[in-house]
């Protein structure tokens, strides 16, 4: 501002500043999330530091306007690496368009954002069921497998064995380097021919050699590995126009392809090997955080919808903790989880005590605030408050509770300044730049919609 | 039909994708236009700079009832059961309330507290040097703050 025109104003009022003089723009450097109840602007850092963020509510009360939101955010604003590790219910895809819903759009300008599109990947885990259907081929999608040698070496995660355990992992290299039924059946001949055992017991060895080769008919009739899926790669290549080149699992190198992979699960959740599945994909991301030069070097925002039914199937515990590893480690390996859920009191201690933000929007009764009272000291007006919010998609009202066990930043809409502040907040929730799913719209509706 | 920005994505960036045999893997369909550096913009309010003056940056924390000795304050409890007292009832059936005061002040009439009474808390402003108490029983009380008013720290 003119210094000369403020000390004119101060004497001969405002009429003497220029429109330039009297109006500042000020950028918003933080993920914004809310507005407060009292006409503040509610951000999280943007910390180089990556924090975890928990948000929790009753069913269809607006969490995955939160995740949406943030998603827009931390990839646009801060440039981060972002994944979608489950799409349980396929509601992503509408996020690939810039936001088209009237109400949300005059929301947005509140802080004068704009409809953005998120550029997202739609991968799905190769299997014997997989249908794509034909409108989600419109969208940039891709076929993943697991890699054989991490599923043999594991075997024991994905289909239960017995005995024969032993002899799967004294011969585990044969057995990857078979390419079908048929090479495997040579190698457990091979096997029985060299163990030099009496008749007796050849039978018995015989019986669990057929015992091995059914597992492998199985996982050969599930197309979930690579030399089962020929259309399906576990590892890909990107290069670019500098002359780089990038070699990976599908995952990390969509990453460094700067898109945003969106892993659809909604098939494949019922899978008794889902949760082993599952478990591969974070840890093979936690080991790349140590030791992979571009994994490295850059913050990674896992995005976990509907966390609590993640290891609700099948051998869930394997997922389980391997989520609570990077619950306790994420934040020293920079990877941030932005993980949501129902049932709060399901999530693991790893995980939420290890998560500084919680944004919390209607719950049922006072039972389903008691774990977040305690992790976040919430004084029992606040609880009150959390039971009494409201929605009102139609109007894009989304209210909602901010707590923190860190700091949040407060924009004041009519100075800018900023403040930080640690206290439960309550306002209402600013809707994603992407568009976000309407319950009882079929995606077919959008397309053509953007122009 | 547009559904995507991904192909002007990698084109602008020229990213091509291959299997383990060198393949070419085609992800969507290839695009001639490339991403603008402006794709996106930064969110940002507009205010008013006169009003800029009559604010500064603060910064507020909470902090436990025995950092209240570090600041000589002390917290009374006052019985407002006593119809002199009916004034400072912030709602009808109101029993006591709350009041922050500096540790060598006299009592008034009510009792020293050593912890903090249920869900109440105390917020300190440290730009302003001054502190509070939040609750439904605090005196004197603001409303839509539920809070008392400020109380500055003369000694620290």
């Amino acid at each position: 501002m003119n210094k000369l025109h403020l000390a004119q104003a101060e004497i001969f009022g405002e009429s003497m500043l220029s429109f330039e003089d009297k109006y500042s723009k000020v950028n918003i450097n933080h993920i914004p999330v809310m507005i407060t109840n009292e006409n503040k602007i509610l951000c999280i850092p943007s910390d180089k530091e990556l924090y975890h963020i928990g948000i929790t509510a009753m069913t269809g009360k607006g969490k995955g306007i939160i995740g949406n939101n943030l998603l827009g955010y931390e990839y646009w604003l801060k440039g981060q690496l972002c994944l979608i590790l489950n799409d349980f219910q396929q509601e992503t895809f509408e996020q690939s368009f810039p936001c088209l819903n009237k109400k949300f759009i005059e929301n947005l300008k509140i802080i004068h954002s704009e409809p953005t599109p998120l550029p997202i990947v739609y991968v799905y885990p190769s299997n014997k069921n997989l249908v794509i259907d034909e409108t989600e081929e419109l969208f940039p999608h891709l076929k993943m497998s697991l890699p054989t040698r991490a599923l043999i070496t594991n075997i024991e995660n994905y289909y239960k064995m017995d005995k024969s355990a032993k002899y799967f992992t004294a011969n585990i290299d044969k057995f990857l380097e078979c390419r079908d039924l048929e090479e495997i059946d040579e190698v457990l001949k091979e096997i029985i021919e060299e163990s030099m055992v009496d008749a007796k017991n050849k039978k018995s060895l015989e019986s669990t050699m057929f015992k091995i080769k059914t597992i492998f008919k199985n996982i050969f009739d599930e197309k979930i590995t690579d030399n089962s899926s020929p259309d399906a790669p576990s590892f890909i290549t990107i290069k670019d126009n500098e002359g780089n080149s990038y070699n990976n699992l599908v995952i990390q190198g969509l990453l460094y392809a700067g898109v945003i992979p969106s892993i659809q699960t909604s098939e494949i959740r019922t899978k008794q090997w889902f949760s082993a599945y599952m478990s591969f994909i974070v840890e093979s991301i936690y080991e790349d955080k140590r030791n992979d030069y571009f994994m490295k070097k850059n913050n990674l925002s896992m995005y976990v919808p509907e966390i609590d039914k993640m290891w609700k199937g099948e051998n869930g515990s394997l997922i389980k903790s391997s989520l609570g590893l990077i619950g306790t480690n994420g934040r020293r390996m920079g990877i941030g989880l932005r993980w949501d859920a129902q049932d709060y009191d399901s999530v693991p201690d790893s995980i939420r005590a290890n998560t500084k933000y919680l944004f919390v929007l209607r719950k049922a009764n006072s039972q389903e605030v008691n774990g977040i009272k305690k992790d976040f000291n919430v004084p029992n007006e606040i609880q009150e408050q959390i039971l009494g919010l409201d929605t009102d998609p139609e109007k894009g009202i989304f209210e909602c509770v901010a707590l923190t066990t860190n700091n949040f930043i407060l924009y004041n809409m009519r100075t800018g300044k900023t403040e930080t502040t640690n206290m439960p907040q309550k306002g209402r929730l600013f809707t994603p730049m992407s568009h976000h799913k309407k319950p009882g719209i079929p995606l077919n509706d959008l397309i053509g919609k953007w122009n | 039909m547009k559904t995507s920005i991904v192909p002007e994505l990698l084109n602008s960036n020229g990213i091509e994708i291959f299997d383990d045999n060198n393949v070419k893997i085609k992800i969507c369909v290839e695009s001639e236009f490339i991403l603008s550096g402006k794709y996106f913009k930064r969110p940002y309010i507009i205010i008013d700079n006169m009003e800029t003056k009559k604010y500064q940056h603060i910064e507020i924390k909470r902090i436990s009832f025995s950092d209240l000795e570090r600041f000589k304050m002390k917290l009374l409890s006052i019985d407002l059961r006593s119809s002199s007292r009916r004034n400072m009832k912030n709602r009808p059936g109101q029993q006591k309330c709350y009041i922050l005061k500096e540790k060598n002040s006299p009592h008034e009439g009510g009792t020293e507290l050593f912890k903090l009474p249920k869900d109440h808390l105390l917020e300190l402003d440290l730009t302003n040097k001054r502190i509070r108490l939040r609750g439904n029983n605090c005196y004197p009380y603001i409303k839509n703050e539920n809070a008392s008013k400020w109380v500055e720290i003369k000694n620290e």
